[in-house]
C-alpha cells in the first residue's frame, strides 16, 4: 500500500470551531499526526452545540459535529492558564512540523507562543494563523464569525432570488470552507518550500480575503466598468434556458442549462416537442435570452410530469446539461456517489460506527487519504507525552493532578 | 531571493473556463511554472466571458480570463493534429504535473488519458478536474457550474432560512461560479497532495477530482447531522429560522451572529431592554430554547434603526457584526488598502486593471504577480523553440498547417 502523502508530518493543532478545524481535519486524511490541543476548561464549541445528535452522550459527546471537524486527529488535554503548559509545548515543538492556531490575534504571543517565540526554537517550523480580517491592519482585532464575514465580503449581498433579500449561502459552512481550503492550499504550498530549501515561515490567512479571491466576478467588474453585481438566482450572463424546474414529487427539481443552439434543438426533442426548436422566440442565443421567462414555464410545463432523476438521464442522453437537484439525504443513496467510495463508515473503539461523506481527494494508488475516529478528550495524553516526549507514567500522573494536562 | 513556495515546479494546463485555470493560477502565483495550453485560434472561452472594460469584447481583454490567468506562460497547440498531440507529449516529459478539465471521454480521444501519459512519465502527477469524475454512472455527463452546484446538494440548502414556500422557490445556485472556482481550489490542494507522495514513492498519481464532490464535502457537517440523527437541512423558514444572522435595518440589511459570550452586549446596544428580564433569556442554555422569542424583538429593534447606527453600536459593544456590504462598498474599506490585498496588473493590451490578490500572506515567499495573462499564444517561441529546441521554420510551418 503506498504511503499517505503526509505521513511524515505532525501538526499542533490550537484551532477551534470550524474553519481551523476543518483545514487540520484535511491534513489527517492526508496521513499527519494531528495533535489537538483541548481541555476540560475549554470544550470545543462543535462539541457544546452537539445538542442534536442522536448519538450524543456516547464516547463524551465526540460524535455529531464534532465528530464531522474532527475525526482523525489525537486529542491532548493542556491548561493554557498554567505556566508549565507553555513549557511543554516548547518542549514538543522539537517534534513539530506545523503550528496551527485560529485565536484572536495577540493570544499566542501573550502566550509566548508566538511565530517569533517557536522560531527560536524551531527555525524551520511552519505557522498558520488564520482569523477573519487577518493578522495586520484596522480589523484585526474584530471577532470573526463565518456569517459576518460573508456580509463582509459582498458574498451575501449577491446571493438571493432576484425579487428577494440577500442571503446567507445554506451551507452555513462555506465561508468557513473556502477559508480552510485557502490556509490548506497555503500550508501545503509552505510545506513544498520547506521541502526544497529546509526553510519554515508565518502564514497569515484572512478569511474575508479568502472569500474574495475565491468569487472574484464581481469585483473584477465593478473595477473595470463600475458595475453593481445584484442577485440573479439561477440564471446566468449568457446561458438561456439556465435554471431550476419543478419535477414530480414534492420538493424535487433538476438544473438545466444551454450553451449553444444543438444543445437547444436537443432539448426540444427530448422534451417530446420538436416544433420548439423551430419556435422564432427561442431560435438562437440572444432571443433564448430575451425570452427566458417565457421558456422557463414552457420548459417547467414539462419537467413538472416527470421525475428528476429521470430527466437527468434523459437530458444527459440527448447530450443536453442537466442534473438532479439532490437533497443531503439523495447524497446518502446516490448511485454514483455510492459507486465512487465517498461515503466512509468510521469506527470508534467501542464499536460505535458513523457514517461521512468521505475527502474529495480520490488519488489512483494512495485511495482518499485515512479515516479514524475523532478522539476522546485527553485520549492521546499519554502517546504524546509519554511515547513521544518521553515523560514517565507518573510525572504524566502528576501534571494531571496539577491540571496542567486538564 | 523570493521566487514563491513553488518555485521549480513545471506545470502544463490544459484546459479552459475556470476549474483548471484557477487550479493553475493558484499554482502559479505560488512560484509554479505554468505553461497553459490554448485552442489556436479562439483560445480559452473564458477570453469571449469578460467583463470588457467598456463593454467592448476583446478576447484579451477579459476580466475573467485576466484574473484566472496571472503568472502563466501561453501556448497554442491543436490537440486534435498528430503534430500538436506530440509536442503535448513532449510538454508532458518537461511538466512535473499536468492540470486539465477535459470530458473524459475526450482525453481517451486524443489519446492522452493518464495510462498514456504514465508511460511517457511515471513520474508525473495527473490532476483531472471533471464534474463528476473519471469512474461512475455519470462519468462523462456534460455539465457547468449550475449543475454541480444543484447534484452536490449546495443549492438545495440556499438560501438558508428564507423560503417561505420550498414549493415555490427553487434551490438556488451560488453567486458567481462558484462550483468551478472550488473545482480549481480543491484542484490545487490535492494536486500537492499528490507531489508529496510522488516525493516518497518517485511515482506519480492520477488525481480524479470530481466537482460534485469538492462541493458536496463542505456540506459533509450537515450530511453527518442527516447520517447521525436523520436531520433534514434544508431552506424552509420553518427550519430554524431563528437562528439566522440577517436582520433588516431601516436601510439595507446587517449579520449579527449571537452567540451566548455577546449576549450582555448585546442587550447593552439595544438600551437594556425590559423583555430581555424574563425568565426565558437568564440562562445560556434557556437562551437557545427561546430564540423564537428574542429573535422577533431583535429584529423589531433592528428595523428601527439605520445600518449606520447599528453598526457604530456594535462596534462599540465589540459585536460580531457585518453589514452586508455589496461590491462597491467591499472594494473601498480601507482594511483591503492597509493588507495591501488588491494587486494592479499592468497588461500589454488590456491596460491597468486591479484584481484580488492573495488571501494568505507568506513570510518567507509572498505572492507576487510577476507577469499579467498571457496573449494567445504569446509564448510560443518561448516554449517550443527556446525549450524545447524546434527551429523558428518549424514553429512558422506548425502555425502554418494548423498545429499551433
Amino acid at each position: 500500500m503506498q504511503k499517505l502523502p503526509l505521513e511524515n508530518i505532525r501538526v499542533l493543532d490550537f484551532t477551534q470551531v470550524r474553519m481551523g478545524p476543518q483545514l487540520t481535519q484535511w491534513l489527517a486524511v492526508m496521513g499527519a499526526e494531528v495533535i489537538k490541543i483541548e481541555s476540560k476548561l475549554r470544550p470545543d464549541y462543535f462539541q457544546m452545540i452537539a445538542v442534536s445528535s442522536k448519538l450524543s452522550g456516547q464516547n463524551n459527546n465526540r460524535v455529531g459535529y464534532f465528530a464531522s471537524m474532527n475525526y482523525g486527529k489525537l486529542s491532548i488535554t493542556l491548561n493554557m492558564k498554567h505556566p508549565k503548559s507553555i513549557e511543554l509545548i516548547k518542549q514538543m515543538l522539537k517534534h513539530i512540523d506545523i503550528v496551527a492556531e485560529n485565536f484572536r490575534t495577540g493570544v499566542m504571543e501573550h502566550w509566548g507562543l508566538g511565530y517569533e517565540d517557536l522560531k527560536k526554537i524551531k527555525p524551520d517550523i511552519i505557522f498558520y494563523s488564520g482569523s477573519g480580517f487577518g493578522r495586520t491592519g484596522p480589523m484585526k482585532d474584530v471577532p470573526a464569525f463565518a456569517p459576518v464575514i460573508g456580509g463582509f465580503s459582498g458574498f451575501v449581498f449577491e446571493n438571493g432570488y432576484p425579487d428577494g433579500e440577500p442571503a446567507e449561502p445554506g451551507c452555513q459552512g462555506w465561508t468557513d470552507s473556502i477559508g480552510a481550503e485557502q490556509g490548506l492550499f497555503a500550508v501545503l504550498a509552505a510545506l513544498y518550500h520547506r521541502s526544497k530549501t529546509g526553510e519554515g515561515q508565518y502564514l497569515d490567512l484572512s478569511m474575508v480575503e479568502s472569500e474574495l479571491a475565491f468569487a472574484p466576478e464581481a469585483a473584477i467588474e465593478y473595477a473595470m466598468n463600475g458595475k453593481v453585481r445584484g442577485r440573479v438566482g439561477n440564471r446566468d450572463d449568457v446561458m438561456a434556458p439556465h435554471g431550476c424546474y419543478r419535477c414530480k414529487g414534492v420538493d424535487k427539481w433538476v438544473a438545466i442549462a444551454v450553451s449553444n443552439d444543438e444543445e437547444w434543438v436537443a432539448l426540444c426533442k427530448s422534451m417530446g416537442n420538436s416544433e420548439l426548436a423551430k419556435d422564432k422566440r427561442f431560435s438562437d442565443a440572444l432571443c433564448r435570452r430575451d425570452n427566458q421567462d417565457e421558456l422557463d414555464r414552457l420548459i417547467e410545463d414539462w419537467t413538472r410530469k416527470h421525475d428528476h432523476y429521470e430527466v437527468m438521464k434523459r437530458l444527459q442522453e440527448a447530450g443536453v446539461m442537466a442534473g438532479a437537484s439532490l437533497n443531503i439525504e439523495d447524497l446518502g443513496s446516490d448511485p454514483h456517489l455510492k459507486e465512487r467510495g465517498f461515503l466512509v463508515d468510521i469506527e470508534y473503539p467501542d464499536k460505535t460506527k458513523i457514517r461521512r461523506l468521505a475527502s474529495p481527494l480520490n488519488l489512483s494508488s494512495t485511495g482518499r487519504g485515512i479515516y479514524k475516529y475523532a478522539p476522546a478528550l485527553g485520549e492521546h495524553n499519554r502517546y504524546v507525552f509519554g511515547e513521544l516526549m518521553g515523560m514517565s507514567d507518573e510525572e504524566i500522573k502528576r501534571l494531571e493532578n496539577e491540571e496542567v494536562l486538564y | 531571493m523570493n521566487d514563491g513556495a513553488l518555485s521549480g515546479l513545471k506545470i502544463v494546463e490544459l484546459g479552459e473556463f475556470i476549474s483548471a485555470p484557477h487550479c493553475g493560477k493558484l499554482l502559479a502565483d505560488s512560484g509554479a511554472d505554468v505553461i497553459k495550453i490554448e485552442k489556436p485560434g479562439f483560445g480559452d472561452k473564458a477570453r469571449d466571458w469578460g467583463p470588457f472594460p467598456q463593454d467592448i469584447p476583446n478576447p484579451e481583454k477579459s476580466g475573467l480570463f485576466l484574473y484566472l490567468n496571472t503568472n502563466k506562460r501561453g501556448v497554442t497547440l491543436n490537440l486534435n493534429s498528430v503534430v500538436g498531440i506530440n509536442i503535448f507529449k513532449e510538454l508532458v516529459k518537461w511538466a512535473d504535473v499536468l492540470v486539465e478539465n477535459c470530458l473524459p471521454q475526450d482525453t481517451e480521444k486524443m489519446g492522452i488519458d493518464y495510462k498514456t501519459l504514465h508511460q511517457i512519465n511515471p513520474a508525473l502527477v495527473v490532476t483531472s478536474i471533471t464534474y463528476f469524475g473519471q469512474t461512475g454512472p455519470y462519468r462523462g455527463y456534460k455539465a457547468c457550474d449550475l449543475i454541480s452546484l444543484h447534484t452536490s446538494a449546495e443549492a438545495y440548502v440556499n438560501p438558508l432560512y428564507e423560503v417561505y414556500d420550498p414549493e415555490h422557490d427553487p434551490p438556488l445556485k451560488l453567486p458567481g461560479h462558484s462550483g468551478d472556482f472550488l473545482g480549481g481550489l480543491t484542484g490545487a490542494i490535492c494536486t500537492m497532495s499528490a507531489i508529496f507522495a510522488q516525493q516518497t514513492s518517485g511515482v506519480g498519481q492520477h488525481v480524479d477530482l470530481s466537482q460534485q464532490e469538492a462541493l458536496a464535502w463542505i456540506i459533509s457537517r450537515e450530511a453527518g447531522d442527516y447520517f447521525d440523527s436523520d436531520i433534514h437541512f434544508q431552506r424552509d423558514r420553518k427550519f430554524k429560522w431563528e437562528n439566522s444572522p440577517k436582520y433588516a435595518c431601516k436601510d439595507g440589511y446587517i449579520m449579527m451572529v449571537i452567540t451566548d459570550q455577546f449576549w450582555n452586549g448585546l442587550l447593552e446596544m439595544m438600551g437594556n431592554p425590559d423583555w430581555a428580564n424574563e425568565d426565558a433569556f437568564q440562562t445560556p442554555v434557556s437562551r437557545v430554547k427561546n430564540l423564537a422569542k428574542s429573535q422577533p424583538k431583535i429584529a423589531e429593534w433592528m428595523k428601527k434603526h439605520t445600518v449606520a447606527e447599528v453598526e457604530s453600536a456594535a462596534r462599540t459593544q465589540h459585536l460580531p457584526f457585518s453589514v452586508i456590504h455589496s461590491v462597491k462598498e467591499v472594494t473601498a474599506d480601507e482594511m483591503f488598502t492597509a493588507r495591501e490585498f488588491f494587486v494592479d496588473i499592468d497588461h500589454k493590451v488590456a491596460g491597468k486593471i486591479r484584481f484580488p490578490g492573495a488571501p494568505c500572506k507568506f513570510s518567507a515567499t509572498p505572492s507576487k504577480i510577476k507577469r499579467p495573462a498571457p496573449l494567445l499564444g504569446e509564448h510560443n517561441y518561448e516554449v517550443y523553440c527556446q525549450m524545447l529546441g524546434y527551429s523558428p521554420e518549424n514553429l512558422v510551418k506548425m502555425k502554418q498547417t494548423g498545429a499551433i
